[in-house]
């Protein structure tokens, strides 16, 4: 019966698109629409997904505690606690600080929000369930990123807070020293597949997953991927017993749910990333594509998780120490062998 | 074709004068804003439009290579150097700004700031007279060029990606390697002009005193 | 033969990387190795420059190879011959220097390296591409050179003065280049029989070859001021002073001769085939006819203006730096004159100027390492104390005067030669006029140093000044050729002429 409905759909989906192709306006708007029902799903997507995300945090910690974790807002296993929690914060009164500079402070959080929404258009999650496959995505993925840096910095000044300086700070000092690892380790994969499509490399990984021919890259991606998450070893901008709160500490209400928002979107995205890259995306046999993409990326959310909760997090001297004197050298051994390798090959 | 037609071919077009006139505004903003922080989010802005602009043109890589380093690695640096510096050092007089427009603050000589502002005066004048002279000589000279219409990606249908790599590694190769070496030039002397004397190459007696305070003299910055 | 003619440029930077990472392991005194590398390098690279010298000679180096990226013709290898040399005489005044002020050695180095590479490729090609990255290049080691004095305020401020002006003419030149590739319809300039035929075939209505001649006129007059700011012309020099005050002197002594004739390369390279070739017709051919007159404006201001604020200076890093002004105000005459005679003449005159400019920064540089001080005024007596040192600076500046029979005034009377010919003799007289004023402020120093006694002994710096091998080295090779071009006048006027006929 799935098959059949989305063999319908598909031929719906064509005859329109057979239609308005006939004129440049109707093109235009059936695009445009087209546009929008992607926005939506995409938006739908990631905001069930957060959801469950923190949720599965909390649980996980909890574990990984010894505690059970929360357990009374819905049953069984608070199910529903991340719904009140997204009502609570909803309702929550909007600070703007006096002392804040008021464009900044209100921008940021719809920056970040963007950025995050930005890298989704390129996150394979079928053959053809991508809202864009565009031929330079990984150069696009990064690009995207960038916006991210400028938001964390937007909010901290802002804000007028030294904490949220200080975590602002941090945070685009550790965002521009991993970047540079992160894009050469992700230069290998794109040297074996020979091509910058996201969904090409998936395709690229019928036989082998990348993961196995690029273990010294997937670990620096890997490293580099805390700091782009801001997630424990890496957290320096939003230290807790540090900095109380980081870039965001002034946010609150709306604006906060925001940055809480994307930053579980963030997660997810880059979880979906490493996993196209490093994992063969949504190829697998037996089940549908859509499943083994969704499988593989909780499955690495739960590592990110696993490590988070385990590890303590680093001084602010070996996270930038680390970055440049291992991660990046090894990134350039790393491309230069896969480099050597392609033409020999 | 109908007139809705028209409009959407127009679309691309109109999406330049939209992407121009934000590029040029966030430009004369950094220029006017009176916060540091806001000039570098404007240019930020502007680098953004330009990214823009490259993809109304298919130029798709180079969006994201203009992204990546101008709003990535370019901006950050920048916003980053504005928050680690003194600001109160960087606003400097409130008035200071303008050519001559630093010594207009002294209330005794209220002639001779008259003057000053006068002269000021008569050389944004005379700077924006220029401006214009030049600008309407660059854009007759290039609207009588007649220069050819050439869309970035070639009719072979290749991705832009796949034609500059092949062009920057045979016909623009010597570039490329010279390029590298502006940038190590550049990154040495960063480097060497930023550091911190080591004890060694110190600068004698005052690098026995304490790194501390040579570190404060410097405008040293651990963050 | 491709590889034999980037030789030097392979060298250079091989050794400019190799002095990086030498510099990691060197500590203490042994730092002067990393200068002395350089020196090696920059002597194998000046080898392999000469070993070209004799085909260059016979004029059979010609094509542009990498796809039109590098030249190796005539010109190209006088000017690589050129640069290393004053590279290498630099670099030999500078080791004491660095060691005395304690700069850092490799860094040094390895910067005057990249400086030396970026120039020869500004010579060394004819596309804009290369040309401005070669400028970029030699910019961006010159910004960082100017600041290597930490302790030193002034050297600071030199820094950053010498960087917004070049930036701000870096960006100016881009502008110039994006139009000038615009009105060409490509970066790789055309010589000078290859325009000419392109023009002529053009005329005013089809025009393939030059799309736009109109554009072009546009892009040189920006190249020209931005050119202007690179080698210090009048209306665009006033950071000249203040960075060559501030910098190190033997950064100094590099800026005066080697950025600037490597930009005025540029200037010959970019301009020459426009101001040689037969006259277009139209109103697009009327602007690219203004060019010469430009160049003569610019002439007459930087000559006079740069010998008259000479004349008041009382530091004689600033004295040397309004001298240097007003010699490229001299060598403008040659690009104003717009015959080839006057290109070969303003080549000439650039291999004279480094030779006798880097003479009188010697001896400057000699005194200051034995610690007398670089106002005019520490001169005095300085024929009692340091009669070899005096004698030096006396040579290099009747060079610089130009009188016979140095080589100085054989570039000055080849430039007058070209002017009268070209029947711009008023140009050649004003030129005599500022050479007459020039000779104010050179003897003050002379006057200094000869006629007034030494102060009360003890009061300055006293003793005899004994030159260290590497300094007395370079200033014998800079005094041994400031004769030596004088004397061989004619063979290098000859293959100065060849070298710009290619142009």
């Amino acid at each position: 019966m799935p098959a059949d409905l989305g063999a319908f759909l598909q031929g719906v989906f064509d005859q329109v698109h057979l239609w308005a192709s006939q004129s440049p306006f109707w093109s235009a708007l059936f695009t445009l629409g087209w546009g929008i029902v992607k926005v939506v799903l995409v938006l739908g997507f990631i905001i069930v997904n957060v959801l469950v995300l923190v949720w599965l945090e909390r649980k996980f910690s909890g574990r990984v505690q010894s505690r059970l974790g929360p357990m009374r807002v819905g049953r069984p296993h608070g199910w529903a606690q991340t719904i009140a929690d997204m009502i609570k914060l909803l309702g929550k009164e909007d600070i703007v600080p006096r002392a804040a500079d008021k464009a900044l402070f209100v921008i940021a959080p719809v920056v970040i929000f963007t950025a995050t929404m930005l890298v989704y258009v390129v996150v394979p999650m079928g053959p053809r369930a991508i809202v864009s496959d565009l031929n330079i995505g990984v150069l696009y993925l990064a690009a995207a990123a960038s916006f991210t840096v400028i938001s964390v910095l937007m909010a901290g000044w802002g804000s007028s807070s030294k904490w949220s300086l200080l975590g602002a700070l941090r945070g685009a000092a550790m965002l521009v020293s991993y970047e540079v690892p992160m894009v050469l380790a992700v230069m290998g994969v794109v040297l074996l597949s020979g091509t910058l499509s996201t969904n090409a490399i998936v395709k690229s990984q019928s036989g082998l997953w990348y993961i196995l021919v690029q273990p010294i890259g997937f670990l620096v991606f890997l490293a580099a991927l805390f700091a782009e998450l801001n997630r424990v070893p890496f957290d320096l901008a939003e230290a807790e017993s540090e900095l109380v709160s980081g870039f965001n500490i002034e946010y609150s209400g709306l604006r906060f749910a925001f940055f809480f928002l994307a930053e579980y979107a963030n997660l997810l995205a880059l979880s979906a990333i490493a996993v196209t890259l490093y994992f063969g995306g949504w190829q697998g046999p037996f089940l549908p594509p859509f499943v083994w993409f969704m499988l593989k990326t909780y499955g690495f959310i739960i590592l990110v998780m696993w490590i988070r909760w385990t590890l303590p997090r680093v001084r602010v001297d070996q996270l930038l120490e680390f970055g440049w004197k291992v991660l990046l050298p090894a990134a350039l051994v790393n491309l230069a062998v896969t480099g050597v390798y392609v033409l020999l090959t | 074709m109908s007139i809705l037609d028209r409009l959407v071919l127009f679309l691309p077009t109109l999406g330049f004068f939209v992407l121009g006139t934000v590029i040029l505004v966030s430009a004369w903003m950094v220029g006017q804003v009176r916060r540091i922080t806001h000039a570098a989010f404007f240019m930020v802005l502007a680098f953004t439009g330009v990214a823009g602009v490259f993809v109304l043109l298919g130029a798709d890589f180079l969006a994201g290579s203009q992204v990546l380093v101008y709003v990535g690695a370019i901006a950050v640096m920048f916003l980053f150097a504005i928050m680690v510096s003194d600001l109160k050092e960087l606003s400097g007089p409130a008035a200071g700004s303008g050519p001559g427009g630093s010594g207009s603050r002294a209330p005794e000589g209220d002639g001779e700031a008259a003057a000053a502002r006068t002269a000021a005066r008569a050389w944004v004048l005379l700077a924006g007279l220029v401006a214009v002279a030049f600008a309407g000589i660059v854009l007759a000279a290039v609207a009588k060029a007649g220069l050819p219409e050439v869309s970035v990606p070639a009719a072979s249908g290749e991705p832009t990606t796949v034609l500059i790599g092949r062009e920057l590694f045979t016909k623009f190769l010597v570039p490329f390697e010279v390029a590298s070496v502006v940038l190590l030039a550049a990154l040495v002397g960063a480097i060497v002009l930023a550091a911190r004397e080591d004890k060694d190459r110190g600068l004698g007696e005052e690098a026995d005193s304490g790194a501390g305070a040579a570190g404060r003299r410097n405008g040293g910055v651990t963050a | 033969m491709e590889w034999n003619l980037v030789l030097p440029e392979l060298i250079v930077t091989g050794t400019g990387l190799g002095v990086l990472l030498l510099d990691l392991f060197l500590t203490g005194g042994g730092r002067r190795a990393a200068g002395y590398t350089g020196l090696a390098g920059l002597a194998a690279a000046l080898v392999a420059a000469l070993r070209l010298m004799p085909a260059a000679g016979r004029g059979e180096l010609a094509g542009p190879f990498w796809q039109g990226m590098v030249v190796g013709d005539q010109f190209a290898v006088l000017f690589k011959v050129l640069f290393l040399a004053v590279g290498l005489v630099v670099l030999m005044l500078a080791v004491d220097f660095v060691e005395r002020r304690r700069m850092p050695a490799g860094e040094f180095t390895a910067l005057i390296l990249f400086a030396v590479l970026g120039m020869m490729l500004m010579a060394g090609s004819r596309d804009l591409i290369v040309i401005y990255l070669g400028l970029e290049t030699t910019a961006v080691a010159s910004y960082v050179l100017a600041g290597l004095l930490r302790d030193d305020v002034r050297s600071g401020e030199a820094a950053i003065k010498y960087f917004l002006t070049g930036a701000l003419a870096s960006a100016v030149i881009l502008f110039g280049m994006s139009l000038v590739f615009g009105g060409l319809g490509s970066t790789g300039l055309p010589n000078a029989s290859a325009l000419a035929e392109a023009l002529a075939g053009a005329g005013p209505s089809a025009a393939p070859a030059v799309p736009s001649p109109l554009l072009l006129a546009v892009g040189l007059v920006l190249l020209v001021a931005g050119f202007g700011f690179k080698v210090a012309l009048v209306p665009f020099h006033f950071w000249a002073p203040d960075a060559y005050e501030g910098a190190p002197t033997p950064v100094t002594a590099f800026f005066s001769v080697g950025p600037k004739a490597a930009a005025f390369a540029a200037i010959l390279r970019v301009f020459a085939p426009f101001l040689v070739m037969v006259p277009v017709s139209g109103v697009e051919g009327k602007a690219l006819a203004l060019l010469p007159s430009i160049f003569a404006v610019l002439a007459v201001l930087t000559m006079t203006v740069g010998n008259l604020v000479a004349l008041v200076q009382r530091n004689i890093k600033r004295m040397l730096a309004y001298s240097s002004i007003a010699h490229a105000g001299y060598i403008l005459v040659g690009l104003a004159v717009a015959t080839p005679r006057g290109l070969a003449a303003v080549t000439y005159y650039l291999l004279a100027y480094a030779a006798m400019n880097l003479g009188a920064f010697a001896v400057v540089i000699w005194l200051n390492n034995h610690g007398t001080g670089d106002e005019v005024d520490d001169y005095v007596g300085l024929s009692q104390r340091a009669p070899l040192a005096a004698a030096a600076l006396v040579v290099a500046f009747i060079s610089l005067i130009g009188i016979p029979p140095t080589a100085g005034f054989f570039g000055k009377f080849y430039l007058f030669m070209a002017a009268v010919e070209a029947n711009m003799a008023w140009l050649a007289v004003l030129m005599v006029v500022n050479t007459a004023i020039s000779v104010g402020y050179y003897y003050a120093v002379v006057r200094n140093m000869y006629l007034q006694p030494a102060a009360e002994p003890g009061a300055r710096a006293a003793g005899p000044v004994p030159a260290t091998p590497l300094v007395g080295t370079a200033l014998s090779v800079t005094l041994v050729a400031v004769l030596a071009l004088g004397l061989l006048f004619e063979p290098l006027a000859r293959l100065a002429g060849l070298a710009c006929g290619g142009l």
